[in-house]
């Protein structure tokens, strides 16, 4: 009680205006000159920077830029002779960006799939893998895995199965690609930022920055990336000139590839490769911020399920049951 | 006083070196924004997907006949048939290629109209035109044409997109034998190679495992 008696009386003119003394100017001038001239010490190299001592790139302690417009376009164009010299095809390479309120999914049908392996080679006839046969699966981003019907045990599955015909009895087939993950194991292993997660959702590699040394293959829990352990042998004729600069251009040689739900279709408006040749239409692919899409109808109204939840990955690719 | 006035004159160095710094941050961002080519003038190029197989799984003879002109009408002949609907074990001239495994159905009217053999029959008799035979399937099939309806039974191609391009659903027809609409089963393309060092280290242990 008395003390709030006591903060409730007025102050006077003295108390409330300090009149600045000798001694607490010269302290206030001392203190103000010694963190002054710090900080001007720190911007030194503002003064190095003006006489040309120094780039600003060095002064940022980044040393790399951002690639302008006109250097990508020619990247590209010497990307394209590249290919032309190379492999005797001239693609068009383009720089498709990720769209404005776009954010891609996938679902399987695991009801559906016989185990047909057309997506498989589908994915190759688009996105221009190694390979001196063109049916030669061993790049291909898709594997499909058989599996015995009761339990989804990749541990037992088999992705080698030579059948006369498919589905064989008692089996099911799981057909497995990139799951393009929300928190992806990928780009956190990644010593060079060379692969990141677009705004899209797609996790994208640029091989002009990947340096091979692939610990992003081995953080990957769904076997989804591929190495280039030589420069890519690829037939003329089965070259597709549709190709993006992060995804189906043809890669250099010492770098990692993977799906990237055919970005240069999907960013065109184009279902992916894969979609396009699923003879039982297992395959449902869509834009997963469209709440009337095809893809939230699924994840609504199905059993959804995502293969190695317990990864905590957050995929992007969910598998589904049906009747 | 001498530190005041190095002070000073560092100050105004540094003020000097800040704005300088601002400028040529500004000089080099305009630079960038004036001589960006204008993306909108650009044409996207067109793609066509000759390489992917696309083609539906299954031909529709009959519709594709009268595509092509034909006229196509089942009456011609069906005015003059008698009445198939409590025999159908003799099928005689046409149809012999016709072999009926759907389910209960063991009539050809379950489907087709009795009277107007050129469309279908709904469950009160009503016609079901021939270009609507997803609604026929629909009789019966309520779940898996809602599904269809949404877009994620049976395979669409085309355009995700509405605003880029078209979207192609196939329809029931496409897909399943009306008169046997279970999937045969399909030779699958051609598997992966075993990797070749897998496949040695595995030689003592038999060829490469498979599960059974």
């Amino acid at each position: 009680m008395s003390n709030s008696q006591k903060n409730n009386k007025p102050k006077t003119i003295e108390e409330s205006i300090k009149p600045v003394s000798r001694r607490t100017f010269l302290k206030g001038t001392a203190a103000s000159l010694v963190g002054m001239s710090g900080l001007v010490a720190a911007l030194q190299p503002l003064l190095k920077l003006e006489k040309g001592e120094i780039t600003l790139s060095d002064l940022l302690q980044k040393h790399y830029s951002e690639v302008t417009p006109q250097q990508m376009k020619k990247i590209i164009t010497g990307l394209e002779q590249k290919c032309k010299d190379d492999y005797g095809v001239m693609p068009t390479i383009q720089d498709l960006k990720p769209m404005d309120g776009v954010g891609f999914a996938y679902a399987l049908n695991l009801t559906r799939c016989v185990g047909c392996r057309k997506c498989a080679h589908a994915c190759l006839a688009e996105n221009n893998q190694g390979r001196e046969d063109p049916n030669d699966l061993s790049m291909s981003y898709i594997r499909v895995l058989e599996l015995d019907k009761g339990s989804i045990n990749v541990e037992t599955a088999n992705q080698y199965y030579d059948a006369e015909t498919v589905p064989r009895k008692d089996k099911f087939y799981m057909p497995v690609q990139c799951h393009q993950c929300r928190d992806s194991p990928c780009t956190k292993a990644c010593p060079v930022n060379a692969t990141w997660q677009e705004a899209d959702g797609i996790v994208t590699i640029d091989y002009n920055w990947c340096i091979g040394c692939r610990y992003c293959m081995a953080a990957c829990p769904y076997d989804a990336r591929r190495f280039n352990w030589e420069k890519p042998k690829i037939p003329a004729n089965v070259i597709n000139p549709n190709q993006n600069y992060l995804s189906n251009r043809i890669r250099p040689k010492g770098v990692v590839e993977k799906c990237t739900f055919c970005l240069q279709r999907t960013r065109a408006g184009k279902y992916p490769a894969c979609m396009e040749v699923c003879p039982t239409g297992a395959r449902v692919f869509g834009n997963i911020m469209d709440p009337e899409s095809e893809i939230n109808y699924i994840l609504q109204n199905k059993r959804v399920y995502i293969l190695k939840e317990e990864v905590g990955t957050n995929p992007r690719f969910y598998y589904f049951f049906d009747t | 006083m001498k530190s005041t006035k190095s002070f000073r004159i560092k100050l105004a160095a540094s003020a000097l070196v800040g704005s300088a710094f601002l400028a040529s941050l500004l000089w080099a961002s305009d630079e960038k924004s004036l001589a960006v080519p204008d993306e909108s003038t650009v044409e996207a190029p067109v793609f066509d997907d000759s390489h992917l197989e696309k083609h539906p799984p299954r031909e529709i003879l009959g519709l594709d006949l009268k595509r092509m002109t034909w006229s196509y009408d089942c009456m011609e002949c069906h005015q003059h048939v008698e009445d198939p609907r409590f025999d159908r074990s003799e099928i005689q001239v046409e149809h012999e290629d016709i072999h009926l495994d759907h389910g209960n159905n063991r009539y050809c009217l379950n489907c087709h109209h009795p009277e107007n053999r050129n469309v279908f029959v709904d469950y009160d008799g009503a016609e079901i035109p021939e270009h609507d035979v997803t609604l026929l399937c629909a009789k019966c099939h309520g779940p898996k044409y809602r599904d269809w309806k949404a877009g994620v039974h049976g395979r669409q191609n085309g355009y995700w997109d509405a605003t880029k391009g078209p979207k192609e659903k196939l329809r029931c027809i496409q897909c399943h034998d009306p008169h046997k609409p279970a999937f045969p089963p399909i030779k699958p393309l051609a598997p992966p190679t075993y990797p070749k060092r897998a496949a040695n280290a595995n030689k003592d242990h038999g060829a490469p495992v498979e599960h059974h």
